[in-house]
């Protein structure tokens, strides 16, 4: 069992035995205290929390309150200055399609996240290309059997602007394509999460999602012939990730810095990132 | 022994002359099979002294007889050998010396600097010198060379030298040894045995370095990257899959008999659920939709569940995502203790909690009691231990440390924490409060494990691996 907390000490003497009357000057460390708040991306929610759990065990007294609202309001959140620490699935320094660059804002690296088609388990499509993807998004293609499927009117799923998964779907799946709304079969959802349930219950549907949120409710097609999978994204055949950051205004320092350290650390990258099925930021050369 | 008294050698090519104590010089040989000559009336005479030293060998005293000469204390490499139950031969005018394993070889000669390691050319500062008939040999050159280690006052030694490095995550095994996983680009477990320098590579499988233990102490539960859920045998390293379902899985929690392994399922933490390990099959215990379950416990007679969830803050903004119109609102984020009882199907979690504070490391005594590290995120007042008591009472367990983790152990609760003097102190709590110190050092204490039975505990401090028994820490690490 771990006790994580670390006691920094000022006495050092290597020898073999020590007892229980071993008495001598040492300082407590751990001794951060206070609140970091974090709001912005849905996808990166369950790797805050993981995180923060664990650093909480190595500063107790550290609060760290998360919330989920979207990648766009990680950093508008932090501009505000209503969080410590944005979560974005974009670099928000630099301008995006469709996002002007949050000027002053630094991106910290913390997570590489896959992303998936996924369909209705009733699809039976196994395989998207880019071309078939874009014209599926931009309402050019609105039946299944255009692209090798049964007779049936494709329900578009798409999550709402602002959304980081959003963004990079549109630019990676989508190479830069249009999510054109439509007044039928069509539908937004404000997080992953209600993006899974809805192409889960949905006949028919297609959606796209973090690849740690698929499960067997919902199909995962390829992508241009390859299979969206961890392994697939490290060797460089997948092309639909990219970075999770967390924005904060300047370089990050105190509490902060130290909860951000923790999380790009490789024990936390290494261990419960990837049990959470994210990427290491590391595996990517 | 005589003054001035020509020897003769097999190996030889040194020697010193001297009773007790008296002026002699060494000089290398020319080799060649001729014993070489010094006599004691040399310029370059040295003073030598006979005696002998209690060494602690692998943890046995052994009295080694020694010269002191030029400064030099200088050790019977028969007896050092035997001490280390090291092999000892000659080859071709060499003594080679050989450690237990036959991983290092050290060929020396008589009167010579020159010696080889492995192979590699090395110099000692004093040359092996022959007295009364023996060889004698620098100590630290001999014991480092057949991979041992010498430390401490008084000065033990190891035949095998202790690994060095950073270590993390700290479990006991059915076997009494400890495992340990040492820090660096690559998984490297080591399982050690009580004794110092009697360790083995236990595993360098990434996906185990770390695990939850049975309460058994033989096995070990992990995840992959995949969500499978595969278990370690803590004896034999062997590994294998649990079932099939590869769903996100934190909070592992062995049931007491072993059967059974208790778990947060769902990529947002939203389930708790079980799985048996002999044959995979996973049950659903709650699945009420509440996300960002964790530290989950379960009581040793399988009835009561505790776990915490962490409330997350509350954002809002317009259908445009407008700046303008973002709000945050944090007043409710934190955690907060519930409970599920087990044994009554498809039963309600009930609050247990609705402070504040952090809470952290939650437990179930043998007596229903949920105790739990309260910390004040002001950081105006010390962390304490809280007891909640089936009844609904909140206690606190009064301790002279400002705790910072605690554990179910012992029959009762195992802490630890900061005294008001800085050092960090371990406990034994009993379910009634009554506290007894197990350990105190000045040092920084990383990680806890606690044995079986209680009465080990195996320490991560400042890096290194203690075992303590008794109040006695034993640093199996360097």
């Amino acid at each position: 069992m771990k006790l994580f907390k670390k006691i920094t000490f000022t006495a050092l003497a290597a020898v073999f035995a020590v007892t229980a009357s071993f008495a001598g000057a040492a300082s407590a460390a751990g001794s951060l205290s206070g609140k970091i708040t974090i709001n912005g991306s849905t996808a990166l929610l369950p790797l805050t929390l993981q995180a923060a759990k664990e650093f909480q065990r190595l500063n107790p007294k550290v609060r760290i309150a998360a919330s989920g609202k979207g990648s766009v309001t990680g950093p508008q959140a932090v501009k505000k200055g209503i969080a410590d620490i944005g979560a974005c699935d974009w670099d928000a320094s630099i301008d995006v399609p469709g996002f002007k660059a949050f000027s002053g804002q630094v991106a910290n690296k913390v997570a590489v996240i896959p992303f998936a088609t996924i369909v209705n388990k009733n699809v039976g499509v196994d395989n998207l290309t880019t071309e078939q993807l874009r014209g599926i998004y931009s309402g050019k293609i609105t039946n299944w059997k255009q692209v090798g499927g049964a007779d049936a009117d494709i329900v578009v799923i798409t999550r709402a602007f602002g959304s980081g998964t959003r963004v990079n779907y549109q630019a990676k799946a989508l190479a830069g394509g249009d999510i054109v709304k439509k007044e039928k079969n069509y539908k937004e959802t404000g997080s992953s999460g209600d993006m899974k349930t809805a192409v889960a219950t949905t006949p028919n549907a297609i959606g796209y999602i973090d690849l740690v949120y698929v499960s067997g409710d919902v199909k995962a097609v390829k992508h241009n012939g390859v299979a969206p999978t961890t392994q697939n994204v490290i060797n460089g055949s997948y092309k639909v990730w990219a970075y999770g950051y967390y924005m904060t205004k300047g370089q990050p320092t105190g509490a902060v810095k130290a909860f951000i350290d923790y999380v790009q650390s490789k024990k936390f990258q290494q261990g419960s990132l990837k049990k959470l099925k994210f990427i290491p930021i590391s595996a990517m050369k | 022994m005589k003054k001035n008294q020509w020897l003769s050698v097999l190996m030889a090519s040194a020697l010193l002359v001297s009773v007790s104590e008296a002026s002699v010089s060494a000089a290398a040989g020319t080799g060649g099979g001729k014993p070489a000559a010094v006599k004691s009336s040399a310029k370059t005479a040295v003073k030598v002294k006979e005696g002998s030293a209690a060494l602690t060998v692998n943890g046995a005293l052994h009295t080694i007889k020694t010269i002191d000469a030029g400064g030099y204390r200088l050790y019977s490499v028969r007896q050092l050998a035997a001490a280390l139950d090291a092999g000892l031969t000659t080859e071709a005018g060499s003594l080679v010396l050989t450690d237990n394993a036959g991983v290092h070889t050290i060929k020396l000669k008589a009167g010579s600097k020159a010696y080889t390691l492995d192979g590699v050319k090395r110099s000692f500062t004093t040359a092996p010198t022959v007295f009364g008939g023996k060889l004698y040999v620098e100590l630290s050159s001999t014991v480092y060379g057949l991979g041992g280690e010498l430390f401490g006052s008084p000065l033990q030694i190891l035949g095998v030298a202790r690994p060095q490095g950073e270590f993390d995550t700290i479990h006991w095994t059915a076997d009494g040894s400890l495992l340990a996983n040492r820090e660096g680009e690559a998984t490297e477990i080591y399982k050690f045995a009580p004794s110092p320098g009697s360790y083995s590579l236990f595993s360098t499988d990434s996906r185990a370095a770390d695990f939850s233990v049975s309460d058994d102490r033989r096995f070990g539960a992990f995840t992959d990257e995949t969500g499978q859920l595969l278990v370690i045998d803590l004896i034999s390293g062997a590994v294998k899959p649990v079932g099939t379902d590869t769903s996100v899985k934190t909070d592992l929690t062995w049931s007491a008999d072993g059967k059974t392994i208790y778990f947060i399922q769902g990529d947002k933490q939203e389930k708790i659920s079980q799985i048996s390990v002999d044959t995979g099959t996973v049950t659903e215990l709650l699945a009420d939709k509440v996300e960002n379950k964790s530290e989950l416990r379960v009581s040793a007679d399988g009835k009561k569940a505790v776990y915490i969830i962490n409330i997350t803050g509350t954002a809002k903004n317009d259908a445009d995502s407008t700046e303008d119109s973002l709000t945050v609102d944090y007043s409710k984020a934190g955690e907060q203790l519930y409970q599920l009882d087990l044994s009554v199907k498809d039963a309600k979690p009930a609050a247990l909690t609705t402070s504040g504070d952090n809470k952290l490391y939650p437990e179930i005594l043998a007596d229903g009691t949920v105790v739990y590290l309260s910390a004040d995120p002001d950081g105006k007042a010390p962390n304490t231990l809280k007891t909640l008591k089936p009844g609904g009472t909140f206690a606190e367990i009064p301790l002279d440390i400002e705790v910072v983790w605690a554990q179910e152990g012992a029959g009762g609760l195992i802490a630890s924490g900061t005294a008001s003097d800085g050092t960090a102190r371990i406990y034994a709590v009993t379910t009634a409060g009554a506290s007894k110190e197990l350990f105190r050092t000045n040092r920084g204490i990383s990680e806890i494990a606690v044995s079986g039975d209680g009465a080990k505990l195996g320490v991560i401090s400042d890096g290194k691996v203690l075992e303590i028994e008794n109040g006695k820490a034993v640093q199996l690490t360097k």
